[in-house]
């Protein structure tokens, strides 16, 4: 034990193994976390698309004349209200 | 007094016991008619395909039907190379995997050793509803925005090419890797990894050198059912890949699945019992086989590189 820790090739040699084990143990887990954030970007941007190109394209004056005034600024947040819901 | 109070408790514990194993035999029954029903069923498809995929092989040769290296059935000068098929569908399913398992594999390992229980709580049903989008969502999202994505990086990419249909496939099996994955993962014991962190291995290590190999059966078996999934997928590769039948693995360019030219071929006027008719049970056929014996696989690595443990 004392010769290992006089031994001061060896103590480098532990040093420079605990830096790539600690390097390592990053990486894995940045992957990791990378890899789940890449799905549910994927997800947010699938569902981001789907609203942005289908709402303009979606009618739903018939659902909105019964309960407001045609008003655009009104509307608009109603669209959206329903599209919350 | 005591006497007579059991025997008339007897009395009335016959006939219950009677009525009990009556409706066991109720119950055993439609349990078995319903097993009976689902093998009734698959057995029905197997002999549909077996019946119309022999009228096909006495019209055309089997070597013809592996060798030829065009794909027109529907032309006058008909062609049968079913590879033209094959290439696309292995290929798209090629590149589904390529995204599927780093992302579904590391998923599994951040739900499993880095996720909190209440982040994990969040994620995975959001990974779930990954899994519950329709395909032919995947199949717009490929063509309206991967493509358009793609061609600002790619110059020379198609509009309809195998590489966007890939890599959206590779999306849609992501979660069913990562889900198959972590189950493979839970399934090794604990003791496994304490004794790995009593040693002095970090996460990391413990993860490649314990988790992984101990796990590795369950996660190749999650990769081959994902797979099978891959090459029976229809709508993302019909949508995002194109119906050209062309040999070749050049993922720039429009190729067609086996699955796309069911969908060409059915949606058409092919008249029943005609050669092209004839053609798509064919294909389906060959899809089938494919499809079973990647399953078989699985179930065999599963059963031949097992952890067992005590």
């Amino acid at each position: 034990m004392t010769s290992l820790i006089k031994d001061s090739s060896k103590q480098e040699l532990f040093r420079t193994n605990l830096s790539k084990r600690y390097i390592i143990e990053r990486i894995l887990a940045i992957l990791a976390w990378g890899a789940i954030s890449i799905a549910i970007l994927v997800l947010a941007v699938l569902l981001i698309d789907i609203l942005i190109d289908g709402l303009p394209s979606l009618n739903l004056d018939f659902l909105i004349y019964p309960l407001i005034k045609r008003n655009g600024q009104e509307l608009k947040f109603l669209y959206w209200g329903l599209f919350g819901l | 007094m005591a006497l007579s109070s059991l025997s008339s408790n007897a009395e009335l514990w016959r006939p219950n016991r009677q009525r009990s194993k009556l409706i066991q035999l109720v119950v055993k029954c439609i349990f078995g008619l319903f097993a009976l029903i689902s093998i009734a069923t698959t057995i029905g498809i197997v002999l549909t395909l077996i019946f119309e995929t022999i009228g096909f092989f006495q019209e055309v040769s089997l070597w013809q039907f592996l060798t030829d290296s065009k794909w027109t059935p529907l032309f006058k000068s008909a062609k049968f190379g079913i590879f033209v098929l094959i290439s696309a569908t292995v290929m798209t399913s090629g590149i589904a995997i390529m995204v599927a398992l780093p992302l579904g594999l590391l998923a599994a390992i951040c739900l499993s050793f880095y996720a909190t229980p209440k982040v994990r709580g969040i994620l995975k049903p959001m990974m779930e509803i990954l899994a519950g989008v329709p395909t032919i969502v995947y199949g717009y999202f490929a063509v309206l925005f991967v493509t358009p994505l793609l061609q600002q990086f790619i110059p020379g990419l198609q509009g309809f090419n195998a590489l966007s249909g890939g890599i959206v496939l590779g999306i849609m099996i992501t979660p069913l890797v990562a889900s198959l994955s972590e189950d493979a993962i839970y399934a090794v014991p604990a003791s496994l990894r304490d004794g790995a962190y009593a040693l002095g291995a970090t996460k990391g290590e413990t993860i490649i050198s314990v988790i992984l190999p101990a796990a590795l059966s369950g996660i190749v078996a999650s990769l081959i059912l994902a797979i099978s999934r891959a090459i029976g997928e229809t709508m993302i590769v019909t949508l995002a890949a194109g119906q050209n039948p062309t040999l070749g693995l050049n993922p720039l360019v429009p190729v067609m699945t086996m699955t796309a030219f069911i969908v060409q071929a059915s949606s058409g006027d092919t008249p029943a019992g005609s050669l092209a008719y004839q053609t798509l049970f064919a294909v389906g056929m060959t899809l089938f086989i494919l499809t079973l014996v990647l399953n078989l696989f699985s179930f065999w690595f599963v059963r031949r590189f097992r952890e067992k443990y005590d």
